[in-house]
């Protein structure tokens, strides 16, 4: 297949808009094809690499239990099966945590290829992977929760911090997952334990010696140790609390120069100003992420609508539904985590609603490196991966920015830098930094997220269209793996992904000390816990330093 | 004994416990012990020695046969219905999801009627909830209201709670507080500290002033303070950790009221302390039936794709609609003699379904066939092959969906 005449954007080769002919063969990006190859012609229009989302909420049992709350979205938005060419297209619903099958195809449709979900217990592993078999089309992996692993606290309580890394390299090979996660580290188990209100990163979690900042000073140092491809994907504690930014600025001074990834940084951006009240501390947070090259970030941009928030972070939902009243449900997770839900809805005319939108657009425009503030909505918390392309519309239209501004409550704004004026507009090479060469590098997917010779055929071509959300919710050709998917605006073809996932070696010693673990506390025998062999194999992890 | 082998943690679909710790002994080809199982568990796993056969009308034909009869019938059904059943894996139910939605069929599950009021429950005001070992590990209050899981999860109490320790529950049973609430002429835990009994006509009322006072609601009079409701409040405030277990498939009508205030209840506990509602279902992995239901279409069960997507008809029963054609896959454990499938491919099928027009006996899931299932709190476990036996559901699902694409693509 060759793609000719299109507008080149691939940031990742250094690439910004010029015209260039694509060449694929065998699922991969190549030098050169045969002159009697298939051609899409893709002159006038915009070509790059196919979307990486890096935080988002598709697969496991969290995301059923919130897919099944909300029966009212799927009423609304039935999805009849796409017209493949070789047949097999599958039904569905959508809303904002859509069926499978939709969800796989959504993505495609927007020009998106690799997704990672950004929370699996290890416990339920097993429900990740087949809903990603069921999720046609994108390559996709999942972040390992340990944040608040019991025996990861108890090596901790031990003072064994190489066990505990040895731990975290073996968890993250049983569960296939891709990278560490922390969720509100220690938060989580003192919510299960009935301890309530802030955590500061030098509360005990049980023992005296365990820590929030022991447990994100472990795991950072797992990930970079282990040579995980991923840095640590840190969620913070007191997500969604006023004043909460003193957290996440503590959080990331506390693992100063060493690589790390926050994530859906404008929930942990609120500060607090005169009487309690919120106000935006976007800037303290940007600040620090500007000037720390180590740190990367992604935002969990609000979009105005519906919304299901969905997390590992128990108390943070609890306390969601208690502001609103609205439907709760909670999983505690045996030895591992937690899991609450309550669906949302972001209005313009409210004041906290308002506040989040204008903080997650501050984090985006004040960012200096766009490398390392990537776009996520934390899909379906701050909105559904379907309202990309209207942030990317108001990451590059100042004038259409600002009229949405004024349309939202002003009463929380004071003071924040997007109401007193932010100019920038992306350019289309900073959207594809965002949304794919920054992303895939975080990650460290040395072949995603760019075009070059030897890249997945991953290739998403959009029609120019001066309305940019017009142009990027609707992409004229996506590739995958050399297939081409999308067709004329249309899903034709819809080959499965690739799982991506590590299994990183390990010290043989720790796994006494789990099987024992296992056999006093698990309800699951520990035969039974690992994931076995999948479909492909593992992305490759170096050696250690 | 010569050819003899054992295969550890295996798992038992005999209830919705998926005990995974049964050791099993197989000689000759059959299954001869089942180490740490119930006697439920024993029956499940047999001999493992089934029927293999495929049959129309009674008359017995090949598999290819029986499964284009089968693609047949159902393509030229006008309202054709798919049931899922029992002891089959979660891979089956994707499989024959597919074929529902090839065919713009009704989607149902073969379980009481009650499960799908108690999803209908959950969808209207969430759950709080938590998974088996959790329960083990903190509960030191666990309330069993109008249930006695030894009737029908026999390992419920030795497995999960109150018998064994856990992490917060150094002495297991001691360690613990447990309450049994007897409902009317329903069992009740006969191992509790707390025994109390409560009529069916109150019972409504004192779970709704439970929630109340759970959440600080101030008694109101000196009948209030000596209510049912107030006596069991003072005592779970006590909790550190509240366990509710119920039953979602009680044979008394009226269950899924008490869903629902169940599920109030215990997302009341939570206001001032942790509480979670235990709910006892889905054997036969069932469990894993809804969920794949619901990761597929959005809902969980009571699915009409007659539209070419997935719509939710949870008020549609089976006298509203004459299915012309059903195929149940997997076993029929809910005994429901309205069901007359038409077509049955599953475990025994031969043996049991001896009505139906065209029948094919398939693998016990974890007993001749591997996959996964789902424990009723939804851990996913999985299934092993234990000794040969007839052809997996799955691929017997897989190939009667591509005869159906075959004959729907004309």
């Amino acid at each position: 297949m060759r793609i000719v005449g299109g507008t080149v954007y691939d940031p990742a080769n250094g690439i910004e808009g010029e015209v260039r002919d694509i060449h694929v063969r065998d699922g991969q990006i190549v030098e050169d094809t045969d002159p009697d190859c298939a051609v899409i012609d893709a002159t006038g229009m915009v070509v790059m690499p196919g979307g990486v989302d890096i935080h988002s909420h598709v697969a496991g049992s969290g995301v059923n239990l919130a897919r099944r709350l909300s029966p009212e979205e799927h009423d609304a938005d039935p999805v009849r099966a796409p017209v493949l060419v070789d047949g097999g297209g599958r039904s569905g619903s959508g809303g904002t945590v859509p069926s499978t099958f939709t969800t796989g195809y959504r993505y495609a449709g927007l020009g998106y290829t690799t997704v990672f979900d950004a929370a699996v217990a290890p416990l339920m592993a097993r429900t990740a992977h087949a809903d990603f078999d069921d999720t046609p089309i994108v390559d996709a992996g999942f972040f390992v929760l340990m944040g608040n692993d019991h025996y990861l606290l108890t090596l901790l309580a031990a003072n064994e911090r190489e066990q505990a890394r040895e731990y975290a390299a073996w968890l993250l090979g049983a569960a296939a997952g891709y990278a560490i996660k922390i969720v509100n580290p220690g938060g989580i188990e003192l919510w299960k334990s009935g301890t309530r209100g802030e955590v500061t990163l030098d509360t005990p979690v049980g023992s005296s010696l365990v820590t929030p900042r022991l447990i994100v000073e472990t795991l950072v140092d797992a990930a970079n140790t282990l040579q995980l491809p991923h840095a640590a994907h840190i969620h913070c504690n007191n997500l969604g609390a006023a004043g909460n930014v003193h957290t996440t600025l503590s959080t990331m001074r506390a693992v100063e120069g060493r690589r790390v990834h926050f994530t859906h940084l404008q929930f942990h951006c609120y500060d607090e100003g005169a009487g309690g009240s919120w106000k935006s501390g976007a800037k303290a947070i940007v600040d620090y992420v500007n000037g720390h090259p180590d740190i990367s970030a992604d935002v969990g941009q609000v979009m105005f609508g519906p919304a299901t928030t969905l997390s590992a972070d128990g108390p943070a939902e609890y306390l969601l539904s208690k502001s609103g009243g609205r439907k709760w449900s909670n999983v505690d997770i045996e030895l591992e985590t937690g899991c609450g839900i309550v669906p949302y809805h972001y209005r313009e005319r409210a004041a906290l609603s308002a506040l989040q939108w204008a903080i997650g657009l501050e984090l985006f425009l004040l960012a200096r490196d766009p490398w390392r503030m990537v776009l996520s909505t934390d899909h379906p918390n701050g909105g559904s991966f379907m309202a990309y392309p209207a942030l990317i519309r108001l990451l590059m239209d100042r004038g259409w920015r600002d009229a949405q501004l004024k349309l939202v409550n002003q009463r929380l704004l004071a003071g924040s830098a997007l109401a007193d004026g932010l100019d920038r507009e992306y350019t289309l090479n900073e959207i594809a930094i965002i949304t794919r060469a920054g992303p895939a590098r975080i990650l460290g997917l040395a072949r995603k997220g760019h075009l070059g010779v030897g890249a997945d055929a991953d290739i998403t071509v959009y029609a120019q269209d001066s309305d940019v959300a017009r142009m990027f919710e609707t992409p004229r050709y996506v590739v995958k793996g050399g297939v081409l998917a999308v067709e004329e605006g249309q899903l034709r073809r819809a080959p499965a992904g690739r799982r991506i996932y590590v299994r990183p070696p390990h010290e043989q010693s720790v796994v006494h000390g789990v099987r024992a673990h296992f056999d006093r506390y698990s309800t699951v025998s520990f035969d039974n816990y690992a994931v076995g062999e999948l479909g492909n194999a593992p992305h490759a992890v170096a050696s250690r330093r | 004994m010569i050819g003899q082998a054992g295969v550890g943690a295996s798992t038992c679909l005999g209830c919705g416990c998926a005990c995974d710790d049964i050791d099993i002994t197989v000689a000759d080809g059959q299954i001869i012990a089942a180490r740490n199982a119930c006697d439920d568990g024993v029956r499940w796993f047999g001999t493992g020695e089934v029927p293999a056969r495929a049959a129309i009308d009674g008359i017995e034909t090949s598999r290819e046969t029986a499964l284009s009869e089968a693609a047949s019938l159902l393509a030229a059904a006008e309202s054709p219905r798919i049931l899922l059943g029992s002891d089959v894996s979660c891979e089956t139910y994707r499989e024959a999801i597919g074929c529902a939605d090839a065919l713009r069929a009704r989607l149902d599950i073969a379980a009481p009627p009650s499960a799908i009021g108690t999803a209908l429950a959950i969808q209207e005001r969430g759950i709080a909830t938590a998974t088996l070992g959790e329960i083990r590990n903190r509960a030191d209050i666990v309330l069993f209201w109008g249930v006695d899981p030894a009737a029908r999860f026999p390992r419920y109490t030795s497995r999960y709670a109150p018998g064994p320790a856990g992490i917060h529950i150094p002495e297991g049973r001691r360690s613990r507080t447990v309450i049994a609430i007897s409902i009317g002429d329903e069992p009740s835990a006969e191992d509790a500290d707390v025994q109390m009994a409560i009529p069916r006509a109150l019972e409504d009322e004192t779970l709704i002033r439970l929630a109340a006072l759970l959440v600080g609601a101030p008694a109101v009079s000196a009948i209030d303070r000596g209510s049912p409701a107030a006596v069991l409040a003072e005592q779970l405030r006590e909790g550190r950790y509240v366990v509710i277990v119920a039953d979602t498939e009680p044979d008394a009508d009226g269950s899924v009221r008490r869903i629902h205030r169940l599920l109030a209840v215990a997302q009341a506990l939570n206001v001032k302390g942790r509480g979670a509602l235990s709910l006892l279902r889905g054997s036969g992995n069932l469990s894993g039936a809804e969920s794949v239901i619901v990761s597929q279409t959005g809902y969980p069960g009571s699915v009409d794709f007659a539209s070419g997507s997935p719509r939710y008809s949870p008020h549609t029963s089976s006298a509203d609609t004459v299915w012309d054609v059903t195929l149940l896959v997997g076993s029929d454990r809910s005994l429901d003699s309205s069901l007359f499938p038409t077509v049955v491919i599953g475990p025994l099928a031969s043996r049991r379904a001896t009505s139906a027009r065209v029948v094919i006996d398939s693998a016990t899931a974890g007993v001749h066939a591997g996959g996964t299932a789902l424990r009723m709190d939804e851990v996913p476990l999985p299934l092993r092959p234990l000794v040969p036996g007839p052809p997996d559901a799955t691929l017997l699902c897989a190939g009667l969906r591509q005869g159906l694409a075959r004959i729907l693509a004309g």
